[in-house]
């Protein structure tokens, strides 16, 4: 068990592990090990046997699937500290239902479904973040697919932007992307040449300043109100 | 927004007479590496089709070929009459352009296309339409209007009807050199080029629609006189052209071997060569062209100076630019590219750009990527070049960083000058004053990190 101090402390600030007790803490981390992984390669893939859930530590990991014809669609977008896959422990004969691939250096740490599973009984807290968790989840994917179903893609755009703005007041407000345009693009279902034809647009009306990767939003009301319009 | 007056003080400028870079980039071609390589250039293109926007593109094409030297040039080129040259390089440009085109996103526009040299005409009308289309395969060519295609042109070599073809095929800038009329200059850097010729060439390229157009004219090469050169001031600005670059030569034979044919004694003495400058400015002004700064000058309508009032001016490569916001692609052999914060440049020799590319890989020479002290000294060194005016409080925001600690050196290093009357210590920071305007290059060498640590003799002398 060799985990450096400071992943120790992330661990012990994410919310499914944050309510236990410091002796179920520490079983937790007996059934835990960090992994690194070179940008481009596969943590696991859609359909592989699932024993284990993780906490990204550092870097990024897409979740991805694959269609049919060979295309990849991101699913979602794993930053440091989030965790992924932990649905899959309440599953019979659980696999895992996306691919997840890191973006770029990443380290992970690895947590075994069947310890977590035992503390669970001992931790009626972490139940109920955990639940917490997977209905936050639930409902941002019921989101997600109202707008792919129901939005146009310009809709899609301005949700995705909406949804990253902080919450107070402070104008004008900026949103910093971490992901590419590629990455961006697929998630909301639409070609990187659309995605960036929109932005122009909406930058040519004065709605969004982009300045490379940042994006300024000088009236979040006008923006909001093109919602409106169509 | 800029500082527009400039005075011409020959005790400075005598003072002041030192080699320094001319800030075409920054940090300078000398700071490439071959540390930068294939892979380097290859992550920097993929990193920059990723932004929300991706920047549009600008594509310079270096044609290295020249029929005739002329002497003072220093410019990578070939001498040939020989046709057939010209194809076996276009095959390999040809597959430099299938290359990069597979780098870039095929939705990036490009918004900007240069055609220099050597000579570009060297290349047949066809060849040159040929080229466009091959362009236009691999990128997405600009349909706006507002889209630039320029390209240099040899008043010696070509016909109206050479001109109105490349007008079809979509240059709309250009730009000719003339260097000097007076016969004698002429004959001593092996350049003839006859007045009425050059000046039906403006006349014709106006007619076809061609705009801003930029004529170049040289100081300091030999046999020249003050009233020789006041001549072909005159005569040039009878045909009012949009813009002059009125450059210094350097006299650097040990590194351009052409230029071992100019006989030192041939050459102006410095007074003369101040005389020269003087005589320049006095007459460039009184016509009403305005000075962007170094070596260039454009009437007050034309977009450069309209890009000066508007802080959207850049130096580039190619002097000043007004789309310094594209990414830029070097394609031919030599060419220096700019793409997010990394440098490239292609080899510099054709048998060198030839293997790569024969054998299927782009022929990247060397290259740069920028850190983050390039990035700031850069801004505060393009602010200097483009504008005479630095903005303390605007840089610091800009970089986070706290100004007056960040360059104490360089503040330092610019008393002396602020003492004899370059600049001024004035809101919003520095200020360039008119006995300044001159000596733009001085005033940012106080910000060049790299500075004590290069050949000053690489560089050409400041005037």
């Amino acid at each position: 068990m060799t985990i450096k101090a400071a992943h120790i402390a992330t661990l012990r600030r994410h919310h499914l592990l944050a309510s236990l007790s410091e002796q179920q803490f520490q079983a937790a981390l007996e059934g835990c090990r960090t992994e690194q992984l070179r940008p481009g390669v596969f943590l696991f893939r859609r359909g592989e046997p699932a024993d284990s859930f993780f906490v990204l530590l550092s870097g990024q990991v897409n979740l991805t699937v694959t269609s049919k014809a060979g295309a990849e669609k991101i699913a979602g977008i794993v930053r440091p500290g989030e965790s992924f896959a932990e649905a899959v422990m309440f599953l019979d004969a659980p696999v895992y239902p996306v691919s997840a691939r890191a973006a770029s250096q990443s380290e992970v740490a690895r947590i075994r479904c069947d310890t977590f599973v035992a503390l669970l009984r001992g931790s009626t807290e972490t139940c109920f973040q955990l639940l917490a968790s997977l209905s936050r989840r639930l409902h941002e994917k019921m989101r997600e697919i109202e707008y792919l179903a129901l939005e146009s893609a310009t809709h899609r755009l301005i949700h995705a932007m909406e949804s990253r703005l902080p919450s107070g007041q402070p104008e004008p407000d900026t949103i910093e992307f971490v992901e590419s345009r590629q990455e961006l693009a697929s998630r909301l279902s639409m070609t990187p040449e659309t995605l960036s034809r929109i932005l122009r647009s909406l930058s040519d009306a004065g709605v969004i300043i982009v300045n490379g990767r940042s994006l300024q939003i000088p009236d979040r009301i006008r923006l909001l109100s093109l919602l409106d319009d169509e | 927004m800029s500082v527009r007056d400039v005075k011409f003080d020959e005790d400075l400028i005598r003072r002041y007479d030192r080699s320094g870079p001319r800030y075409t980039s920054y940090p300078t071609a000398v700071q490439f590496t071959d540390e930068f390589g294939l892979e380097e250039y290859r992550t920097a293109a993929k990193a920059s089709n990723e932004d929300p926007i991706p920047r549009p593109l600008s594509i310079y094409v270096h044609v290295p070929f020249c029929s005739s030297p002329c002497f003072y040039c220093g410019c990578t080129k070939v001498i040939t009459r020989n046709h057939e040259r010209a194809e076996a390089y276009l095959r390999r440009l040809y597959r430099e352009i299938e290359l990069q085109g597979q780098l870039y996103d095929p939705d990036r526009e490009v918004e900007q296309l240069h055609f220099g040299g050597g000579t570009p005409t060297f290349l047949t009308s066809r060849e040159i339409d040929d080229l466009i289309g091959k362009f236009g395969q691999h990128f997405k060519m600009s349909g706006d209007p507002g889209r630039e295609y320029s390209i240099e042109l040899d008043p010696r070599t070509i016909t109206r009807e050479t001109l109105h073809d490349l007008y079809d095929v979509g240059f709309n800038r250009c730009s000719l050199g003339i260097q000097d009329f007076d016969p004698a200059v002429q004959q001593a850097v092996n350049r003839i080029q006859s007045v009425p010729d050059t000046l039906r060439l403006i006349e014709d390229a106006r007619e076809f629609g061609f705009g801003s157009i930029s004529v170049d004219l040289i100081y300091g090469l030999p046999k020249q006189t003050v009233q020789g050169f006041a001549r072909t001031l005159d005569t040039v600005l009878s045909s009012r052209p949009e813009r002059f670059a009125v450059y210094a030569y350097a006299h650097l034979p040990q590194m351009f071997k052409p230029q071992t044919q100019i006989k030192a004694e041939d050459l102006p003495s410095p007074e003369t060569r101040l005389k020269l400058l003087e005589l320049t400015i006095e007459k460039l002004s009184a016509a009403g062209y305005v000075y962007i700064g170094m070596d260039h000058f454009a009437l007050p309508e034309d977009e450069l100076v309209l890009a000066q009032e508007n802080g959207t001016l850049h130096r580039n490569f190619q002097g000043y630019s007004t789309r310094g916001y594209c990414d830029l692609i070097g394609t031919g052999v030599s060419s220096i590219g700019k793409v997010g914060n990394s440098f490239v440049q292609n080899k510099k020799t054709l048998p060198e750009y030839y293997e790569a590319l024969d054998r299927g890989v782009l022929p990247v020479h060397r290259g740069l990527t920028v850190n983050r002290d390039d990035i700031i000294r850069r801004d505060v060194i393009q602010q200097i070049m483009c504008y005479g005016v630095l903005d303390y409080a605007a840089t610091a925001a800009r970089h986070d960083i706290d100004f007056d600690a960040y360059f104490a050196d360089a503040l330092e290093a610019l008393k002396p000058m602020v003492d004899d009357g370059l600049a001024e210590f004035a809101h919003p920071g520095l200020r360039v004053l008119p006995a300044g305007r001159l000596l733009l290059r001085h005033l940012a060498m106080a910000f060049d990190a790299y500075l004590p640590s290069v050949q000053t003799s690489r560089f050409s002398k400041v005037i």
